[in-house]
């Protein structure tokens, strides 16, 4: 008996060591959590370099549909009958559509043209596509792609 | 006697109590201050949002306004026309620093093929690889704006903390008269 209750001696420090100890292991996962969520909450800094990086870029292939497009339609249509795909490659090689660099932050784009139904000297309608991928210090990648579709009509001369 | 001993023996003690509130104490004081930890990481989370917000509305608002009203320079500070710039305090009561760099991307270079349209054997219909011309290029000046927002803000009154995205602007109309 005496056995017994030299045994139940103590037991109130093993059961506060015991609740302590899951306290505490709480408590290192609620900072975990807290640590991983830094930065992270509800908007991704680099989802929106990658998105405004892609509206930019948007605009440049805007300005050279522009300026220069009757060799986009007739590379798209000579690669389309299978003549040859040299020249649409040419038209898409520009490193300020395709490209990357590093500094303020490290990113990396693909611009494409695609010919709609079109008619040459008299309307042209293509949708270009913008894929960026921002990649931040740590590594995680962030894709966007924007696609805008650009109608053309020849205006008269006079 | 028997009773006196009875009590020694069943039951708590007062050291045994003292040593687990000791033990508790000293459990549930780096708990509080985690309470603490997590509240500052939230209101941290919260700048960072508001900054992030901020960059994200200075460059939407800069990738509308007319090519030729975009200053050019580094580190510019002066609102103009709806772009806010320099100091901007927000509703939640954050300060934050917004500057804009911008520079022409000058030339900008577009490389093609022309094809040789006048050739007899030449069909509009499927061009060959014979119709077309040597690569080409193309270089525009003055035409291409690459914009870099910098929002900056101070955490813990001291430690200067920053967000910066970029974009460009380019000129549709440019031969416009």
């Amino acid at each position: 008996m005496r056995h017994l209750k030299n045994k139940k001696q103590g037991m109130a420090v093993v059961i506060v060591l015991t609740l302590a100890t899951a306290i505490l292991i709480l408590g290192t996962a609620f900072l975990k959590t807290i640590r991983n969520q830094g930065g992270r909450n509800t908007i991704e800094l680099g989802a929106i370099q990658a998105d405004l990086l892609a509206e930019g870029i948007t605009q440049i292939a805007m300005l050279k549909f522009k300026e220069i497009p009757g060799p986009l339609y007739y590379a798209y249509v000579a690669k389309v009958q299978g003549q040859t795909d040299e020249p649409l490659k040419e038209y898409h090689k520009d490193q300020v559509l395709a490209g990357e660099f590093k500094t303020p932050f490290s990113a990396n784009f693909q611009t494409t043209y695609q010919l709609l139904p079109s008619k040459m000297y008299d309307d042209m309608n293509i949708k270009i596509s913008v894929v960026v991928k921002v990649t931040r210090p740590d590594g995680v990648d962030y894709e966007r792609n924007i696609e805008r579709t650009v109608s053309g009509v020849r205006r008269p001369a006079f | 006697m028997r009773l006196s001993s009875a009590r020694k023996s069943n039951g708590v003690t007062l050291l045994e109590i003292m040593i687990a509130l000791l033990i508790m104490t000293s459990a549930m004081i780096p708990v509080a201050s985690l309470m603490g930890y997590g509240g500052r990481a939230t209101s941290k989370d919260a700048r960072r949002i508001v900054a992030i917000q901020t960059l994200d509305k200075t460059l939407r608002q800069l990738l509308n306004e007319p090519f030729t009203e975009i200053p050019v320079g580094n580190s510019i500070k002066k609102t103009f026309n709806k772009v806010e710039l320099g100091t901007i305090k927000t509703q939640a009561g954050y300060d934050y620093d917004v500057e804009l760099s911008s520079r022409y991307i000058s030339p900008v270079t577009f490389s093609y093929q022309t094809v040789r349209v006048n050739l007899p054997s030449f069909k509009p219909d499927a061009p060959k690889a014979s119709d077309f011309a040597p690569k080409e290029t193309l270089s525009l000046t003055n035409c291409v704006l690459e914009l870099i927002v910098k929002v900056s803000w101070k955490e813990q009154q001291t430690r200067t903390v920053d967000v910066s995205a970029m974009t460009y602007r380019a000129n549709y109309h440019r031969r416009d008269g």
